[in-house]
């Protein structure tokens, strides 16, 4: 009987995420919440078939919502013109894994549910995604982790700060020059850099940073390095720790900003598309601690219905992904926006394991008073992010801006404010062992 | 006797020698290639043996490397058109080459500059040149005035046909040339995909001696009350009857497979239109294959199977099904778009056994297509030690059959 179960256990696993999954795209798309409308754990399954598993798992919670009617969202031109002026070149390649002929902008706007190769359009969209496509330095920025749960009174558990939150993509790049690609593509493949850290607190972790590089051949993993305060040394590490949410707090790098893994290491399936509740235009900026669900998200915050695509993706494990701890993740897209405000990961025996959820403000500076990041015109800032694991209730929050950090305008999107030479090793350890930038 | 043309070519030689060992020929582009990621280009010459006629990380015609390869044409004659980029001043920058397969001669295009009264363009992205029946070259390019432009040089001279911010007779502008959208046909006209400002999305045709032509316009209604939402690339040839444009579009009812000719738009099928099977549920947004006589391919899926359909009076016939094998046991996994070439249907896929190759239907048989004398060996041969992969969706063939394509080198 035991080993009845065993067995059988992760096939049920599989089956019951499946059966909810198929449940609530083929729940009839019926408004159960209208303007105005304010979501709490009394009057939570109004929500229940608008949002997915997981973050249904933080609305139970605690985790409140103001619906508030949908909002157009425009691209920002730049990544507009390039879109309409590249994306009729673009094809998947003879593989259908990767893209061919892409320039910048979207690859793929047009998606259509009934393209075999729907999910893997998507998920490249997502890659070359509207949010940042030359460069991003997020600077000081703060995040708590606690334990959630309805009206739970507020416990940090840790509390992080850290320097810079930075990436430069080589590719797709529509407003900073080189445009739209750096010639250093050509030489080293890489398609972009990305750098976390320097950690300031807690003071046992300062310096911690973590670098990657992701490159355009299919078949080249990503490379990432850490430095860490205890060794004092730099190592590189093994992809597949990319999947994995390490020390006190609840993120895993393979799920910063929504779905991030090497794109050719995960099959794909569309699910659906569906009518669903996201936060896209925030109105705190910087975001609220939210006092009803222990501190584990920003609310009350505006949740509008959105027109999303949903897509899973598992790992390749019989090719090129292994180890990734996740048996898969889904994704939530919003199709205007193009940026998955969830994601909820299952583990090896198919259960709900993390959520990961953005809140983001649609505006022309990333805060009211901002001074230097000013545009002319709107585009999307993530002011929040939770990484949420549902089986222990631990979740960390994150403010971006931070608030408990010096600088509050915190988002400089395609400034150039980073450049190539930020993301080196050289530059994370000089960083790292200063303690700051 | 030492000439000048021979020091010219010592020169080239001493170059590419130079270049061969460097780093550089490891580069790859955004190709999912399998190999060591460059890219090379080849052509089938007229004898049908394969030809490597350009590789990043080598040196080209002008001694500069050659940082990245674009989609080739295959000229009618033989000649392959193609793009290519170069490192200037820390950019990327492309320019326009025509090789010739059979004397193995490259060389560089030029066109007047701006002092001698041509267009200061900046060439930022792969301009996909297109051999026009004229011996023209047609391509999009960007100017550094801000504009982008489709540009026609045949005879040493550069005309521009079209720019963005240009007007037309009813007051539209042209906002935005699609790139890589650029179909040219013999009489002269090419049409393109383009944004018009007001109206959105548009296929367009375009030609010295007639202007531009708005074919087919976003939200514009259609006879039977259903209204445009998108297109997909144009494909362009002349018939009998003269120019003819095909492509897919989607409407507020599905998608379906349209026709321009003698000034009448024809919705040629349905996406709820039988193939056989039952109804079709996906056309893809590539080129549909046009042939000259005016017989229509597409990719599209049916209840549920992905196939190749050549469409007739508002029918589909399912010719390639993707679970079908060819007749020496060949299964495939992905088609790709099909294309006409003499009336041959020619289509690349990726089969079951993670191979890509070419085939082409003659007489309802499917068979891979391997030009004449080329040992099969030399074209992505599963089992040849000495492999290279095609890149099914860079394949450009001609009325002869002759090809040219991307591939690892």
């Amino acid at each position: 009987m035991d080993r009845l179960t065993l067995v059988r256990r992760p096939q049920v696993g599989f089956l019951v995420a499946f059966a909810s999954l198929a449940l609530m795209l083929a729940t009839p798309v019926a408004a159960q919440v209208k303007a105005g409308d304010f979501i709490t754990p009394e009057n939570e399954s109004k929500v229940k078939d608008l949002v997915s598993p997981g973050v249904y798992y933080k609305v139970q919670r605690g985790m409140t919502m103001t619906i508030v009617p949908t909002e157009r969202i425009d691209w920002p031109p730049p990544y507009k013109d390039a879109t309409e002026k590249y994306s009729s070149q673009v094809r998947l390649s003879k593989d259908h894994r990767t893209v061919v002929g892409y320039v910048a902008g979207q690859p793929f706007p047009l998606i259509d549910a009934n393209d075999p190769d729907a999910a893997t359009k998507v998920v490249w969209n997502n890659v070359f995604r509207p949010i940042t496509s030359d460069d991003y330095d997020l600077r000081y920025f703060d995040c708590d982790t606690v334990y959630t749960g309805y009206k739970k009174p507020f416990f940090e558990v840790a509390y992080g700060q850290l320097g810079h939150y930075a990436g430069y993509n080589l590719v797709g790049r529509t407003e900073v020059e080189p445009i739209p690609v750096d010639p250093d593509f050509k030489n080293t493949n890489r398609l972009w850099l990305f750098l976390l850290g320097p950690e300031l607190a807690p003071e046992d972790a300062r310096g911690t940073s973590l670098l990657r590089y992701r490159y355009a051949d299919p078949n080249h993993g990503d490379d990432t390095w850490d430095w860490t305060t205890g060794s004092r040394r730099l190592r590189r590490l093994n992809e597949a720790i990319n999947s994995s949410a390490t020390g006190t707090q609840t993120f895993d790098p393979d799920h910063y900003s929504g779905f991030n893994p090497k794109t050719e290491e995960y099959n794909y399936k569309f699910l659906g598309e569906k009518e669903m509740l996201a936060t896209v235009d925030a109105e705190h900026s910087p975001e609220q601690r939210c006092p009803t669900d222990g501190g584990a998200s920003a609310c009350p915050e505006r949740w509008q219905m959105r027109h999303m695509y949903i897509v899973t993706a598992e790992p390749r494990r019989d090719f090129n992904n292994a180890e990734a701890l996740e048996s898969k993740s889904v994704i939530y897209m919003d199709s205007e926006m193009w940026f998955e405000p969830y994601v909820d990961t299952y583990d090896r025996r198919g259960e709900l394991f993390r959520n990961h959820l953005s809140w983001l403000a649609y505006r022309d500076r990333p805060v009211p008073d901002a001074k230097i990041a000013i545009y002319p015109f709107k585009r999307e800032y993530v002011v929040g992010v939770s990484s949420t694991d549902v089986q222990s209730a631990s979740v960390t929050m994150c403010y971006l801006p931070g608030l408990e950090t010096p600088e509050r305008e915190c988002w400089y999107i395609n400034m150039g404010a980073v450049d190539k030479a930020f993301f080196t090793t050289e530059a994370m350890v000089k960083m790292s062992e200063v303690g700051h930038m | 006797m030492f000439t000048p043309r021979m020091a010219v070519n010592v020169g080239v030689a001493l170059a590419i020698a130079f270049f061969i060992g460097s780093p550089r020929a490891y580069m790859l582009g955004l190709d999912g290639s399998i190999s060591q990621g460059s890219d090379a280009l080849y052509a089938v010459d007229r004898d049908g043996r394969e030809v490597k006629i350009a590789q990043t990380g080598i040196a080209g015609p002008d001694w500069d490397v050659l940082e990245d390869l674009g989609m080739p044409s295959m000229a009618s004659d033989g000649t392959v058109v193609f793009g290519a980029a170069r490192e200037w001043n820390h950019r990327l920058r492309w320019s326009i080459f025509v090789a010739d397969p059979d004397s193995g001669s490259i060389f560089r295009v030029a066109w007047p500059t701006p002092s001698e009264g041509g267009p200061a363009l900046d060439m930022v992205a792969d301009p996909r040149p297109q051999q026009t029946s004229d011996g023209g070259i047609v391509f999009v390019a960007h100017e550094f005035s801000g504009d982008d432009g489709l540009f026609k040089l045949a005879h040493g001279k550069l005309t521009r046909l079209v720019r963005t911010g240009e007007r037309l007779p009813d007051g539209r502008m042209v906002r935005v040339i699609s790139f890589g959208s650029v179909r040219p046909e013999s009489q002269g006209g090419v049409a393109f995909l383009g944004y018009l400002e007001p109206g959105g999305q548009a296929e367009i045709m375009v030609s010295e001696t007639a202007g531009i032509t708005v074919l087919a316009l976003q939200d514009k209604q259609l006879p039977s009350g259903e209204h445009f939402r998108s297109f997909g690339l144009p494909s362009a040839t002349v018939t009998a009857d003269g120019p003819l444009v095909a492509f897919t579009a989607r409407t507020d009812r599905g998608a379906g497979l349209f026709t321009f000719a003698q000034g009448t738009l024809r919705k040629e099928l349905s996406q709820s239109a039988s193939c056989g099977l039952g109804p079709i549920d996906y056309l893809s947004p590539a080129s549909p294959g046009l042939s000259d006589h005016g017989a229509l391919a597409v990719l599209g899926r049916c209840s549920g199977t992905m196939g190749i359909f050549l469409v007739k009076r508002g029918t589909a016939e399912l010719v390639v099904n993707a679970d079908r094998a060819t007749d020496d046991g060949t299964r495939f996994d992905r088609l790709g778009d099909p294309v006409f070439s003499e009336g041959t249907l020619f289509f690349g896929a990726l089969t079951v056994d993670g191979a890509t190759s070419f085939f082409n239907i003659f007489d309802g048989k499917i068979t891979e297509f391997v030009p004449t004398v080329m040992p099969k060996r030399y074209i992505a041969d599963r089992g040849s030690p000495n492999r290279h992969t095609i890149e099914v969706v860079s394949v450009s063939i001609n009325q002869h059959g002759q090809m040219a394509y991307l591939g690892s080198p």
